[in-house]
């Protein structure tokens, strides 16, 4: 099967971000297009560059090696994908281009993940990719990829290059699958934000497809309240079967991130700017 | 996959006889915790803290260097087994540099396998990641060869008498996880008592 249309926006989805020191208000903002599928640390080497040229602040120096990213006031949790971490945003998501800060003193290691030679990115993004595929595949599929398709995966979304992603991606998101990887988040008013994950199958018990209302059902089985999905920037119609919207709208560390706001789906979208136009001929 | 599979409700049901067992013999502080719930199953933990001697950090020291070990005793219900996530730092509560966390962990290994430096690729291995329920930075082994080893735990013990292909028997499920801990519990320098997996 060949990636469709959707997949290829859900892919290119960019969002305008504006990187300022808040410690140092002469420094230019650094302005940048950040792929809503990647994540922030990726662009770490960039930043320190900036800093270096800029702001006086050598590479090499405690401040530059312990650079943070926050957003209205709070660490930006960056092991979450740039998109997901825009649409998490409360009171709701900020306008564009979204201003970042840099910090470069007391980095909060309860409760930042620290990325950095001993601890890289791209094995944190294969840890997420074996466990989607131990969830849909026993991690029968991601094990018998040698660490040359790993790397390929992890350097194709690096570098921007759908075709060379998709080419392994596909091996992982073809097949019938055991439990679909997927993740709930609610960012909490108070700046905590709950996950939610359990083992979903793709089908109930007679064989239908399992949709996003039996996904609530399953995760809250006592939640009562309207509310919506969304990923991507996109509110998800409550009856979409749960597999067609991971095939479609997994992010490439093979994870469908849902987002759950209070309210009824607003079934012609958010209206808003970052948000992606799905293509409806594409829907199978 | 050659044995019947764990499952959260058979971790979260072997947890208190794993604590039994291993609070009688290791002075540490042991505790239960509930961190979450995965749909109505509660997400529980086996929590404690201990201090260990972690590597030395240059060869004329003279005294020990102690690293504070935070252990929680989780479950992955995507591997379907045990799932160690730790937390490293100095007795005074100072995280330790991820290069020093590597090291500890490293030089554990080495020193119960007797494997040589240059053959162990801890990156593809060991992570910092976010606590699946707490959220907070923490290191972690990944499990995907720890199910195998599971597997060949609960099968040894004839842990299915029921051919479910689920382990249903608590003995057998605490067993399998205190075998698991007595392997893996090395990485991080916990020494399981072998008394602990008798009656």
């Amino acid at each position: 099967t060949t990636p469709d249309s959707i997949q290829r926006q859900v892919w290119d989805g960019k969002l305008p971000v504006c990187f300022v020191l808040p410690e140092d208000p002469d420094v230019p903002p650094l302005y940048s297009l950040v792929p809503r599928v990647g994540y922030f640390p990726a662009l770490l080497d960039r930043l320190r560059a900036h800093l270096s040229r800029h702001a006086g602040i050598d590479e090499d120096s405690p401040g530059a090696q312990q650079l943070w990213l926050r957003s209205a006031g709070r660490p930006l949790r960056w092991h979450l994908p740039v998109g997901l971490l825009y649409d998490l945003e409360r009171p709701k998501p900020p306008p564009l281009p979204w201003e970042v800060e840099i910090r470069t003193r007391d980095f909060p290691t309860d409760e930042l993940v620290s990325f950095g030679p001993n601890n890289s990115l791209e094995s944190y993004f294969l840890y997420c990719l074996k466990e989607a595929d131990a969830l849909k595949h026993r991690a029968r599929v991601i094990n018998e990829m040698g660490e040359r398709e790993h790397r390929q995966l992890w350097q194709g979304l690096l570098n921007d290059q759908f075709d060379q992603f998709s080419v392994v991606n596909r091996k992982l998101m073809e097949g019938e699958a055991k439990y679909l990887p997927f993740r709930i988040y609610q960012q909490e008013a108070d700046g905590g934000l709950s996950v939610l994950q359990c083992l979903a199958k793709p089908h109930r018990e007679d064989s239908t497809p399992l949709t996003l209302s039996d996904l609530l059902r399953i995760c809250l089985p006592n939640f009562t309240d309207p509310v919506t999905l969304a990923t991507h920037g996109v509110s998800l119609p409550m009856e979409t079967p749960l597999a067609w919207a991971y095939d479609k709208l997994a992010y490439p560390d093979n994870f469908l991130h849902l987002v759950l706001q209070p309210g009824r789906c607003n079934s012609a979208g958010d209206g808003e700017s970052s948000a992606m136009q799905l293509d409806s001929s594409s829907e199978s | 996959l050659s044995g019947p599979m764990l499952s959260r409700s058979a971790f979260n049901e072997a947890l208190p006889q794993l604590l039994a067992r291993l609070s009688g013999r290791l002075s540490w502080p042991m505790r239960l915790a509930t961190v979450g719930a995965e749909s109505d199953t509660p997400v529980m933990e086996l929590q404690t803290s201990f201090l260990v001697a972690g590597p030395a950090a240059d060869a004329s020291d003279s005294a020990p260097v102690l690293v504070q070990v935070r252990l929680h005793i989780g479950f992955s219900s995507a591997y379907a087994c045990p799932v160690l996530h730790f937390c490293l730092s100095q007795p005074d509560g100072v995280p330790l540099a991820a290069s020093d966390a590597a090291d500890f962990v490293r030089v554990n290994v080495e020193s119960s396998t007797g494997e040589a430096a240059g053959q162990l690729d801890l990156a593809s291995v060991l992570s910092q990641v976010p606590h699946p329920q707490l959220g907070c930075p923490m290191y972690t082994l990944h499990p995907c060869r720890t199910a195998e080893l599971i597997g060949r735990l609960t099968s040894a013990s004839e842990a299915d008498r029921d051919g479910s292909g689920e382990v249903r028997d608590t003995n057998a499920a605490a067993l399998a996880v205190l075998s698991w801990l007595t392997v893996y519990g090395r990485a991080v320098g916990l020494q399981v008592p072998q008394s602990a997996s008798c009656s």
